[in-house]
C-alpha cells in the first residue's frame, strides 16, 4: 500500500499530495497519543526543529540530486558552531565570524566537487574522508573542549517562543521558508539549476552537451557546505554551547528527509520542495517515536531501515543480462 | 612459486612501505622490536588488518561493491558478546565464537540480497544497514562497560608459545589459501574484472557476490572479536570509525576500487599500514585527534593513487 | 530475384541432405523486442551434427541477438528452441553450456588480470566448487590451444596478450568443456591467415566427429570455403537457408539487401536532389589511420553536402566519426575543420562539429526533464539573463525549434521520456542544432526511430544541407544511405575501400563494399 503510493512519487511533479496528507496525517495522530500536543507551541516547536533539519539538508538535497551524498555535513555543522562560538567568545564582531566560516565552508564543499568529479571516486568516500579531517582539526584545535558564547539575538532567532517581526514563528523558521522557496525557484528557473538536474539524469549526455560538469559539482558541493555551516551557526545559538560532535545526527536524518520527500538516490529527480516535506514527516516521527518511549539509538535502527526499504522500490539497478 | 609471486606483485608498494614504516617504528622506539611487546603490537594492528580484510571481498567482487556496515557490525559484535552473552553465561569460546560467525554470515547475506536480489546500489544499502547497526549497538550497550571472559582476553596475549593475534591473522591466511584451492577466489577476481565476460562464460554472478558479502560480514564479526579481547569490554563507538580505516586499507593495498584486482595480501598490508602510521604519530605524542585527521588523508591519498592508475590502466588498454 | 523466391518462403526448412539427419538444435520461430525496437522478428533455423552452418546479414539483421539467445543470455518474447526434439528454456549461459552450447562472441570477452589457464577454465566450475586440479587445468588448456595448434605460456596474465592471442584464448574456452554445438561470432577477425586455416582444420575434424558448428562471418571467402549451408538474416528474419553449391556470394548478397522490401518500408520518399560539390570544403580529414597498419583515409566534406559512413559492425567508420567529433584521436593524420585544426572536444566545438551519439538513451536525452530544457541544455546563456532563465523567451523559441522538427509531445514541458524514440531524436537534432554547427556528424540517428518520424528527419537533413549545413552521415540502414546521400564512403579493416557518388550508389553495391567486393563491382 505504501509503496504503492512511494512509487508514484518517481516522477518531478506530483505525489506531492500524498506527502502533505502524510505530514498533517502524522501531526494529527501524533496529537491524538499525546495531549496536549496540538497547540501552537508544539506546532511551533515541530517547524523549528524541521527547519534546523532543513537548511542542514538544503545541500544533501542538492547533492543527492546531482547523483552524489554529501557526508561531510556533520562536520561542517560541528566546525560552524565550534568556530562562531569561539570566536566570538574571544571578541571578534559576530559578523566577521560568521563570514569567516561560511567563507571556509565554501572552500571546503568546493574541494569535495573538485576531488570526487576530477577523480570519479564516489563522493561518499571523498566526503567521509574529508568530513573526518575537518572533525579531526577541530577537535585537535580545541582539544575536544570547546567553548564560547554566542550573541542572544542568534538565541532568540532558534528560541521556541521567538518572533519574527509581526510573524509570531522564530528566525530560522522564516529564513528556512525564504532560503526553500529561494532554492526551489533556483532549482528550476536558473542555469545551473538545469545543469544540476541535467548532470544528475544522465552524466554521459551531459558530458556530450558539454555541460561544465566539474564546476556545477563543485557549485553544489559549496553550496552543501555553505547551508550547513549556515546550520551550524544556528545550531550554536541553539544550545548556546560549543561541542564539536552536535552535527552527528545529522548525517542520517538528512539523507534520510530527501529519500522519504521521494528523491531517488540515482540522481536526476525529485527536489527540495520534497525535502521540506521529507523534513517535516521525519521530525513529527521522531517526536512521534520519543512519545512512544523509543530512544535515540531506536530512531536510528528505524530510519536507518526506512532508507534501505524505500531505495529498493525506486532507483533500482538494471538486470545483468541487458547489459551483456 | 613464479606464478604465486607474479599474482601478488600488485602489493609490492605497499610491502615495502610496511617494511619501512617498521624500520621507522623499530628506530624510534627500541621496545618496539623486543619479542615481549609483539603481542600486544599485533593486538593493535588486528583490527586494521581484519576490517580492512572484510572490505577487500566486496570490493574485489567488482560492480561498484563496498561494505560501509564493517565498522558499526564489529562494534554490533562486540557489544552483543559483552552485553548480551556474557550475562548469560554463554561466555565459553564455542558460543562466543559461534554467535560472531552467525551474526557476521547473517549480515552479510542481508546485505548480499539487498545489493544482488534488490540490485540497490551496495554504497547505499550498506550505509542501510550501517545506520541499522549502530542503533542497535547503541540499544544492546548504551555506554561502554562490561568485561570480556577470561579465555578471550588472555588470547591477546598468547595461545601456548605464539602470540593469540598472530594465530588469529594466520588462521585467516590458511583459510584464504584455502579458498584459492577452489573455484571461488578466481571466480570472485573474473566477476570482479569483467561481471559480462564472467556472466557469458557461466559464471553465476549474484551468488559469487553474495559470498563475498558473507565473507565481508565473517571477517567484520572476527574483528568484533579481535576488539573484544584488546578492550577485554565493550564501547559502541569502538567500531564505527573501522569503516573508512577498512576502506583506506584496501585501497592502500593495491586493489582497484572497480574491482578484480588486488587480493587479501594488499589488503592486509595496507591495514597494518594504517595502523603502523598510527603508531608512530602515538610515539610521536601527538593527540588523538590527529589521528583522525591522518586517517582521513590516508584514505583521500589511497583512492586518488587509486584512481589515477585506473585511469592510466584503462588508457593503456583503450591505446592496446 | 524470380529464382530465389521459393527459398525465401522456406526457412530453414530445405530439403538438402542434411536434412535427413534429425537436428542437433533447432530454432523456431523465435521473435524478440526491446522496448519499441524488434531484433528478432521470426527466425527459424535447424543446426544438424556434422555440419558447419554459416549465419550472414547485415548489421541490425538480429545475428547478435540469435547468438545470446541460443547462449541462454537473452530469452525469447515467441518461439521456442529445441534440443535433440525436445523444447529447452536457457534460464542463463550455465544452462546452455550444460546442454552442450558452447559461444565464442564477437567481442573478446577476456578476464586481463586472470592467467591464460584461468581463462580457459572459466565457467567450468561451481561457485566454489573446482572440478580438477592446477596440474589437471593446465593440461585442459593446453589440449584446448593444442586443438587450434598454438602454445602460449598458461600463466601468463591476459592482460600481456595480442588481440588475436586473446581471441585464441575464447575459443580455446570454448572448446574445453564438453560440447556438441560451437558458435563463434566473428572469432577470425583478428587471427593471421596461418592461425585461421588452423581453426578451420579443427572446425573440419569437429564436422566429421559429427559436432555441428555455426559460424558468423562476414567474409564471404571464409564461408565459401567451410560453409556445408549459409542462412542468410535479414531485418530480424531467417530469409534463405542455402547448401554450399547453391550459395554463392552473388546471391548471398542479394538476399541480404533484399531491396524490394527495405524500399517499400522507406515509402514515397523521393531521392534527395543532386549537389553541387564545388561549395568549399568545410572538413578535411587527411591521411588518417585509424589502426596501426590501416590504409590512410582522406575525405572532404563540402558545404551543403550530405556524405554517408558505410560499413559492418567494428569496421572503423564509428571510430573515425569519434575522431572527427574529436573524441577519438587518430593514430596519424589531420583533421581539419574550417581553420580549424581538431584535436579534442574543445577544438570540435569551435570548428563548428556538431555530434550526436549513437546511443539516444545512454548519451542523448536528459530523462525525465522537459522537452524544453532537453532542447536548450547546451545554449541555456541565450535564453538567460544574471544565471535566470527568461521564460517566455525560451519558450517561444522552444515553440519555434518543435514546430520546425515536427516534434509530436503533448508540450515543451513534456518529460522527454514520454515521446517516442524518433520525436526524442528530433529534440536532439534541435539541441545540436542551437549551437549554429557548420557540420553535423550523427552517428546512425535513425536508429530505431518510426517511419514517421524518419520521413521528418530525412526532410529536415536535405533542408539544413540546402542552408550549406555540412551532414557525416553513420548509418546502418542502407535504403536510408542509398536515399539522402551526395555520396557514401565504405569502411572495412578500419580503412575506406570505396566511395560511392550519387550516380553509382545502390544497396547491392554498398553491400558488396562492405563484404570486401567492391573493387570487383567497380571494375565490372
Amino acid at each position: 500500500m505504501l509503496a504503492r503510493h512511494l512509487s508514484r512519487w518517481r516522477g518531478e511533479g506530483g505525489g506531492y499530495a500524498a506527502l502533505v496528507l502524510l505530514a498533517s496525517g502524522l501531526y494529527l495522530g501524533t496529537a491524538a497519543l499525546i495531549p496536549g500536543y496540538l497547540s501552537l507551541a508544539s506546532l511551533r516547536s515541530v517547524l523549528l526543529l524541521a527547519s534546523l533539519l532543513g537548511i542542514a539538508a538544503i545541500g544533501q538535497t542538492l547533492t543527492i540530486v546531482l547523483g552524489g551524498l554529501d557526508l561531510s555535513i556533520p562536520a561542517v555543522i560541528g566546525f560552524a558552531e565550534v568556530t562562531v562560538a569561539q570566536l566570538y567568545g574571544q571578541g571578534w564582531p559576530f559578523a566577521a565570524a560568521a563570514l569567516l566560516v561560511l567563507a571556509a565552508a565554501l572552500l571546503f564543499g568546493a574541494m569535495n566537487g573538485l576531488v570526487a568529479s576530477g577523480l570519479e571516486v564516489h563522493p561518499l568516500i571523498v566526503t567521509l574522508a574529508s568530513g573526518s579531517i575537518l572533525l579531526g582539526a577541530i577537535l585537535a584545535v580545541t582539544h575536544g573542549q570547546a567553548s564560547g558564547t554566542v550573541p542572544d539575538w542568534l538565541s532568540a532567532t532558534v528560541s521556541v517562543v521567538g518572533h519574527t517581526g509581526p510573524i509570531p514563528l522564530p528566525g530560522a523558521v522564516v529564513a528556512w521558508l525564504v532560503a526553500a522557496a529561494g532554492i526551489v525557484i533556483l532549482e528550476h528557473r536558473s542555469v545551473p539549476g538545469r545543469w544540476l538536474y541535467a548532470i544528475g539524469a544522465n552524466a554521459s549526455a551531459a558530458r556530450y552537451a558539454r555541460l561544465p560538469l566539474r564546476r556545477v559539482w563543485m557549485l553544489a558541493y559549496a553550496v552543501s557546505a555553505g547551508f550547513a555551516a549556515l546550520a551550524g551557526m544556528l545550531l550554536a545559538g541553539f544550545s548556546g554551547a560549543a561541542d564539536a560532535e552536535v552535527g552527528a545526527p545529522y548525517l542520517f536524518t538528512t539523507v534520510a528527509a530527501v529519500v522519504i520527500g521521494g528523491t531517488p538516490l540515482s540522481g536526476g529527480r525529485g527536489g527540495y520542495g520534497r525535502t521540506v516535506l521529507g523534513c517535516l514527516i521525519i521530525t513529527e516521527l521522531t517526536t512521534l517515536l520519543i512519545g512512544l518511549g523509543l530512544d535515540q539509538p531506536g530512531q536510528e535502527i528505524f530510519l536507518g531501515a526506512m532508507i534501505v526499504l524505500l531505495v529498493a522500490t525506486y532507483g533500482r539497478q538494471t538486470h545483468l543480462g541487458l547489459r551483456v | 612459486m613464479m606464478v604465486a609471486l607474479r599474482q601478488r606483485a600488485y602489493a609490492v608498494p605497499v610491502l615495502v612501505t610496511v617494511a619501512l614504516l617498521l624500520a621507522v617504528n623499530a628506530a624510534l622506539n627500541r621496545s618496539f622490536v623486543s619479542p615481549d611487546n609483539w603481542a600486544p603490537i599485533l593486538a593493535g594492528a588486528t583490527p586494521f588488518i581484519v576490517t580492512a580484510l572484510a572490505q577487500a571481498a566486496p570490493i574485489l567482487a567488482g560492480g561498484g561493491g563496498i561494505d560501509l556496515s564493517v565498522g558499526p557490525l564489529a562494534g554490533l559484535v562486540n557489544a552483543i558478546l559483552v552485553a548480551v552473552l556474557v550475562p548469560r553465561g554463554l561466555d565459553g569460546p564455542l558460543p562466543m565464537i559461534g554467535a560472531a560467525l552467525a551474526l557476521g554470515a547473517l549480515s552479510g547475506l542481508l546485505n548480499g540480497a539487498i545489493v544482488c536480489m534488490l540490485r540497490v546500489q551496495p554504497i547505499i544499502a550498506t550505509l542501510g544497514s550501517f545506520l541499522v547497526y549502530q542503533g542497535l549497538t547503541l540499544e544492546v550497550l548504551p555506554t561502554a562497560g562490561g568485561s570480556a571472559p577470561a579465555w578471550l582476553r588472555a588470547a591477546s596475549g598468547r595461545v601456548g608459545w605464539i602470540p593469540g593475534p598472530l594465530l588469529l591473522l594466520l588462521v585467516l591466511a590458511a583459510a584464504w589459501l584455502a579458498l584459492g584451492v577452489t573455484a571461488y577466489r578466481r571466480n570472485l577476481l573474473a566477476v570482479g574484472g569483467d561481471e559480462r565476460a564472467a556472466y557469458a562464460a557461466g559464471i553465476d554472478v549474484a551468488a559469487v557476490r553474495i559470498i563475498a558479502y558473507v565473507i565481508a560480514g565473517m571477517l567484520a564479526a572476527v574483528a568484533g572479536l579481535a576488539f573484544t579481547a584488546v578492550l577485554g569490554s565493550a564501547d559502541p563507538s569502538v567500531g564505527v570509525p573501522y569503516t573508512l580505516t577498512s576502506v583506506a586499507g584496501a585501497a592502500l593495498g593495491g586493489l582497484s576500487l572497480a574491482g578484480g584486482r588486488g587480493g587479501m595480501l594488499g589488503a592486509a598490508a595496507g591495514g597494518a599500514l594504517l595502523f603502523l602510521v598510527q603508531n608512530l604519530l602515538t610515539l610521536a605524542q601527538v593527540s588523538i585527534f590527529y589521528l583522525q585527521i591522518a586517517t582521513g588523508l590516508i584514505l583521500l591519498a589511497a583512492v586518488a593513487i587509486n584512481a589515477v592508475s585506473d585511469l592510466r590502466r584503462r588508457r593503456s588498454t583503450a591505446a592496446a | 530475384m524470380s529464382d530465389l523466391a521459393p527459398m525465401t518462403r522456406a526457412p530453414g526448412m530445405d530439403a538438402t541432405a542434411a536434412a535427413a539427419i534429425p537436428p542437433l538444435l533447432e530454432a523456431r520461430g523465435l521473435r524478440r523486442s526491446f522496448g519499441a525496437t524488434i531484433a528478432l522478428d521470426d527466425v527459424s533455423l535447424g543446426l544438424a551434427g556434422g555440419e558447419i552452418h554459416a549465419l550472414i546479414g547485415e548489421n541490425g539483421s538480429g545475428k547478435s541477438t540469435l547468438i545470446k539467445m541460443l547462449s541462454g543470455i537473452v530469452r525469447p518474447d515467441s518461439g521456442e528452441i529445441r534440443c535433440d526434439g525436445s523444447p529447452v528454456r536457457f534460464a542463463d549461459p550455465q544452462a546452455a553450456r550444460r546442454a552442450g552450447i558452447v559461444t565464442c562472441f564477437q567481442e573478446t570477452l577476456v578476464l586481463e588480470e586472470l592467467s591464460v589457464r584461468d581463462n580457459i577454465v572459466l565457467g567450468q566450475d561451481g561457485v566454489i566448487r573446482r572440478c580438477r586440479g592446477p596440474a589437471a587445468e593446465a593440461a585442459l588448456a593446453r589440449a584446448a590451444l593444442a586443438e587450434l595448434g598454438v602454445a602460449i605460456d598458461l600463466d601468463r596474465p591476459l592482460g600481456r596478450l595480442k588481440l588475436a592471442q586473446r581471441q585464441l584464448v575464447t575459443i580455446a574456452r570454448a572448446l574445453a568443456g564438453p560440447w556438441r554445438l560451437l558458435i563463434l561470432d566473428e572469432s577470425t577477425s583478428a587471427l593471421d591467415v596461418e592461425e585461421r586455416d588452423r581453426l578451420f582444420d579443427a572446425l573440419f575434424r569437429y564436422r566429421a566427429a559429427g559436432r555441428a558448428i555455426l559460424f558468423v562471418s562476414h567474409r564471404m571467402d571464409e564461408i565459401a570455403r567451410i560453409a556445408d549451408r549459409t542462412t542468410v538474416l535479414r531485418s530480424g528474419r531467417s530469409v534463405a537457408t542455402l547448401a554450399a553449391a547453391q550459395a554463392d556470394t552473388p546471391r548471398l548478397l542479394a538476399l541480404m539487401s533484399g531491396p524490394e522490401e527495405a524500399r517499400a518500408a522507406l515509402g514515397q520518399a523521393t531521392p534527395s536532389p543532386p549537389t553541387a560539390r564545388s561549395r568549399g570544403v568545410v572538413l578535411r580529414a587527411d591521411g588518417i589511420v585509424l589502426r596501426p597498419r590501416a590504409a590512410p583515409i582522406a575525405l572532404d566534406l563540402s558545404a551543403g553536402e550530405i556524405l554517408g559512413l558505410a560499413g559492418l559492425e567494428g569496421h572503423g567508420q564509428e571510430r573515425f566519426l569519434d575522431c572527427i567529433a574529436g573524441l577519438a584521436a587518430p593514430d596519424r593524420g589531420t583533421i581539419t575543420g574550417g581553420t580549424t585544426r581538431v584535436r579534442s572536444v574543445v577544438d570540435a566545438a569551435r570548428a563548428g562539429i556538431a555530434f550526436l551519439p549513437r546511443d539516444r538513451k545512454r548519451d542523448g536525452i536528459f530523462a525525465p526533464l522537459s522537452v524544453a530544457d532537453n532542447l536548450t541544455i547546451a545554449r541555456l546563456g541565450r535564453f538567460s539573463r544574471a544565471g535566470l532563465i527568461r521564460r517566455i523567451r525560451r519558450l517561444e523559441a522552444v515553440r519555434t525549434a518543435m514546430a520546425r522538427l515536427r516534434v509530436r509531445a503533448r508540450g515543451p514541458e513534456a518529460a522527454i521520456d514520454t515521446l517516442s524514440g524518433g520525436n526524442q531524436q528530433k529534440v536532439l537534432l534541435g539541441r545540436l542544432l542551437l549551437t549554429e554547427p557548420r557540420v553535423l556528424a550523427l552517428n546512425d540517428p535513425m536508429r530505431g526511430v518510426d517511419p514517421g518520424a524518419k520521413h521528418d528527419l530525412y526532410d529536415e537533413l536535405r533542408a539544413l544541407a540546402a542552408t550549406r549545413i555540412a551532414v557525416l552521415l553513420l548509418s546502418t540502414e542502407l535504403p536510408e544511405l542509398c536515399l539522402l546521400c551526395d555520396r557514401v564512403a565504405v569502411f572495412r579493416d578500419h580503412a575506406v575501400v570505396a566511395v560511392l557518388d550519387r550516380a553509382a550508389l545502390s544497396e547491392p553495391r554498398l553491400i558488396a563494399a562492405m563484404f570486401g567486393h567492391a573493387a570487383a563491382d567497380d571494375r565490372a
